[in-house]
């Protein structure tokens, strides 16, 4: 049920109004029930996974606290069950159809991958002991489909969400103007700006090598921005919703096209899924503290289980390859040139550079395969055909885009956020929804990362 | 900041929604397509474009243009002119909304004979939607209006409109079954709605409004759990399909069907008849510019009837490809929407131009003759 289907708006509309109304014991339930509905709309037949992944999570955590019990290997278990599931559903089909030409035909269950994550954080909380087991099933069933962030994400941890979901309170005035306040937001830069900006990539990138070379890099330019806003915008609409709800979600992004370099790309983009590899597979790896080469080694693999999370492909390695590549290549650096201050020319020559490297990883990312990347590639080094098209809408996103960041850059994002209600809020808001409603492109467009 | 009193916060919520309603309405207007009111004209006995009003596309190309006498567009003064005139009949690519009015083929086409000093003016008769058989049930509606006619163009984008038994919706159509007929579009006259509400969306440019409740009207609303029903796709015809018979090869009766279509063509038309086919060509397939058309075929194949039946028959498909090679421009697709997809650009409408000025130059004494 994408966000911005009238269905969603009636499920979010409904479940405002009943949470409005009912007692607090009864919110959990009603939010529980409007979770499985929101999944059901997708598809029925994959209910019973989501909740029997939920039962099974809250029985192991249970078992987990008994005396006796040895907890790692109950963590192990629980691990394997949800790394199984999601590698059956994800990767079956690559590792089948690889050998021997066929394929199993498999469903992917919508945001399986993020769930899986999410369910991780439960077990490993309570194996660490940082939360206790929840003895009502129903506690680990509202939180494993909690139905902002069930498609994609924020990738929220047990210890953030079951805390608020216990004490989920009447929606109120103000959580229901910040929600529609970040849900506004989200709608205009997916339905307006992201959408728009795919319909140009699709077709350029999809015709890679007919194509001149300022095309393909106005190509390159326009995905870069296209999976920030489509991506940032679902994670606004996301927020948004769970804010209507009163609950509070991580920040998924922070102006990611301000970082100076990849590690500060990687502290800025898609938060919740960098900060769950730092503390769930770096830092258990031993992170920095093992020495450069250790650490470096350390860095690659996250980088290549990031790209394989991404996608069953050979594309998503070498982006998560190059994306290793870059964090330690700036590691090393670093090391080498001592921690300094940039000068501003220093600064403006790291963040092209931040920036290009970032861009040009995108193209493995967006392309069909290996050959389809060389075509893009070559493309842009000059070897593409005679077509010229640069679409004007590629400069208008990227002039806002410039702007916010702009404005990120001089402490003036206020002015874009609308914080603290200001009397133009209203006016603003509701505009961009008139243009989303207006200007969105036609067709079904989905949310590049709910395919992930 | 402190959060407003509630009463100042309604207030402004009321004074948001006032402004950004304002602000949607000047933002459509700039960059969104008017709504095209149409009237029923008497002389002609169809709803044509209301004349006097102009048409703003911004969804492909960025172009204006007015109607004028009978709906048609870009005629000096809005008056049909006197004398000899070259007719284009056909589709969305004859009435060109894409491009400016002098951009038009019609246009570009009065343009050209001027300079080459041919006494003859272009108009352009083109609906979007129609087929071939469309503009020959128009043909003695407008008859009157447009004589002297000095040559019939009858521009084909797609050679589907050749073809019988091609469903289309509210149009004229060609049947083969039970036997080769033409059969007249059956009544379908513009909602009640749009003609009477069109207009009011025109003059207060509420194309934005137009675009929701057409959005609306396309909206299905699923309540019912998920999968998703797959969408039945409906059959495309494909580039050759023939109407096969129990007694004849489908060859031989795509062969007689066309010699059908043809001769009604004259019957209905006279003697000064081009047809025009401008394939889809120079087209992008999987990182290649191609410049084959994938109709080839059956262009051929009419091609041959047409010269076996005596009419003209003009394949711009080599003056597309020419131009592409010498500029690397393709006729079709705008700033805003794929080359090579889509409707004539400005180089397409005036290729076209060109050809017929050609054709009409090289038949300068039988077609223009006083």
């Amino acid at each position: 049920m994408p966000f911005w289907r009238p269905e969603f708006l009636l499920l979010l509309g409904l479940c405002l109004a009943l949470l409005r109304l009912s007692p607090a014991p009864w919110r959990k339930p009603l939010l529980t029930l409007a979770g499985l509905c929101f999944y059901a709309w997708w598809d029925l037949r994959f209910v019973p996974l989501l909740v029997g992944a939920a039962l099974a999570d809250w029985a192991l955590a249970l078992w987990m606290e008994r005396a006796d019990a040895a907890r790692r290997p109950l963590f192990v278990a629980g691990l394997a069950l949800h790394l199984g599931l999601l590698g059956f559903f994800k990767y079956a089909d690559f590792f089948v159809s690889a050998p021997a030409g066929s394929t199993l035909w498999l469903i992917m269950p919508l945001g399986l991958s993020f769930q899986t994550f999410s369910a991780i954080t439960y077990l490993a909380a309570v194996q660490a002991g940082r939360m206790a087991a929840r003895r009502n099933p129903l506690d680990v069933l509202c939180f494993a489909s909690f139905f902002p962030v069930l498609a994609a994400g924020p990738i929220v941890r047990a210890e953030e969400l079951l805390p608020q979901l216990d004490a989920l309170p009447r929606p109120g005035a103000d959580d229901l103007y910040e929600g529609f306040r970040r849900f506004s937001l989200g709608l205009f830069k997916k339905l307006v700006l992201a959408d728009r900006l795919g319909l140009y990539v699709a077709e350029v990138n999809g015709h890679a090598g007919a194509y001149d070379a300022a095309s393909t890099w106005a190509a390159a330019l326009a995905y870069a921005l296209q999976i920030y806003l489509d991506f940032s915008g679902y994670s606004d609409m996301a927020i948004g919703a769970g804010r209507a709800l009163g609950v509070r979600l991580p920040e998924n992004f922070s102006f990611p096209y301000a970082a100076k370099n990849p590690s500060e790309f990687w502290r800025r983009w898609h938060m919740s899924l960098s900060l769950w590899f730092r503390d769930y597979l770096y830092i258990p790896l031993g992170g920095s503290r093992q020495g450069e080469a250790r650490t470096c080694a350390n860095l690659m693999l996250v980088m290549l289980l990031c790209g394989v999370w991404h996608g069953s492909g050979w594309t998503f390695v070498l982006w998560g390859a190059l994306h290793g590549l870059g964090l330690c290549g700036h590691r090393l650096w670093r090391q080498w040139r001592g921690r300094r201050a940039h000068s501003l020319p220093g600064a403006a020559l790291a963040w092209a550079a931040a920036t290009l490297f970032t861009g040009l990883c995108w193209i493995p990312f967006r392309a069909d395969d290996l050959g389809h990347t060389r075509r893009i590639v070559a493309a842009m080094l000059g070897n593409g055909g005679p077509v010229h098209w640069v679409h004007p809408f590629v400069w208008a996103a990227l002039a806002l885009t410039v702007l916010a960041h702009g404005l990120r850059g001089l402490g003036r994002e206020d002015l874009l956020a609308l914080h603290g209600r200001p009397w133009y809020a209203p006016a603003v808001l509701l505009t961009l929804v008139w243009l989303a409603v207006l200007f969105a492109a036609e067709g079904f467009t989905p949310f590049l990362y709910a395919r992930f | 900041m402190s959060p407003p009193a509630p009463r100042h916060w309604v207030l402004h919520w009321i004074l948001g929604l006032v402004l950004s309603l304002l602000a949607a309405w000047a933002i459509g207007a700039v960059f969104l397509d008017t709504v095209q009111p149409v009237v029923l004209d008497p002389q002609v006995g169809r709803f044509v474009a209301r004349p006097g009003t102009s048409y703003r596309s911004r969804s492909e190309g960025w172009s204006s243009s007015l109607a004028g006498e009978h709906g048609l567009r870009g005629l000096p003064g809005g008056q049909l002119p006197p004398g000899p005139k070259v007719v284009f009949w056909g589709d969305s690519f004859v009435e060109g909304l894409q491009v400016d009015d002098a951009e038009r083929m019609a246009q570009v086409l009065s343009s050209l004979a001027r300079q080459a000093g041919l006494p003859v003016t272009g108009v352009g008769v083109g609906t979007g939607g129609d087929s071939l058989i469309d503009s020959l049930f128009k043909l003695p509606d407008y008859a009157p209006a447009l004589d002297p006619v000095a040559l019939h163009v009858f521009f084909l984008g797609k050679l589907g409109d050749v073809l019988p038994d091609v469903p289309h919706d509210c149009r004229a159509t060609f049947l083969s079954r039970p036997k080769l007929a033409l059969a007249p579009a059956p009544d379908c006259p513009p909602s009640g709605l749009s003609l009477h509400l069109a207009s009011a969306f025109r003059s207060l440019e509420l194309g934005g409004a137009f675009q929701v409740y057409r959005r609306l009207g396309s909206l299905e609303l699923r309540l019912g759990p998920g999968p998703a029903p797959r969408p039945v796709l409906s059959p495309v015809p494909g580039p050759a399909p023939v109407p096969a018979t129990a007694d004849v090869e489908p060859q031989v009766a795509l062969e007689r069907a066309w010699a059908f279509l043809l001769a009604e063509l004259q019957l209905r038309a006279g003697p000064r008849v081009l047809l025009l086919y401008a394939p889809t060509l120079p087209y992008l397939d999987r990182g290649q510019v191609l410049l084959d058309d994938p109709e080839a075929a059956t262009a051929t194949g009419f091609a041959q009837a047409c010269a076996r039946a005596g009419v003209d028959f003009l394949d711009l498909g080599p003056a597309f490809a020419a131009h592409f090679r010498a500029t690397g421009r393709l006729p079709r697709g705008f700033f805003n929407t794929p080359p090579g997809a889509g409707h004539l650009n400005q180089d397409g409408h005036r290729l076209v131009a060109q050809a017929v000025i050609h054709y009409l130059k090289e038949r300068r004494n039988a077609l223009l003759a006083p």
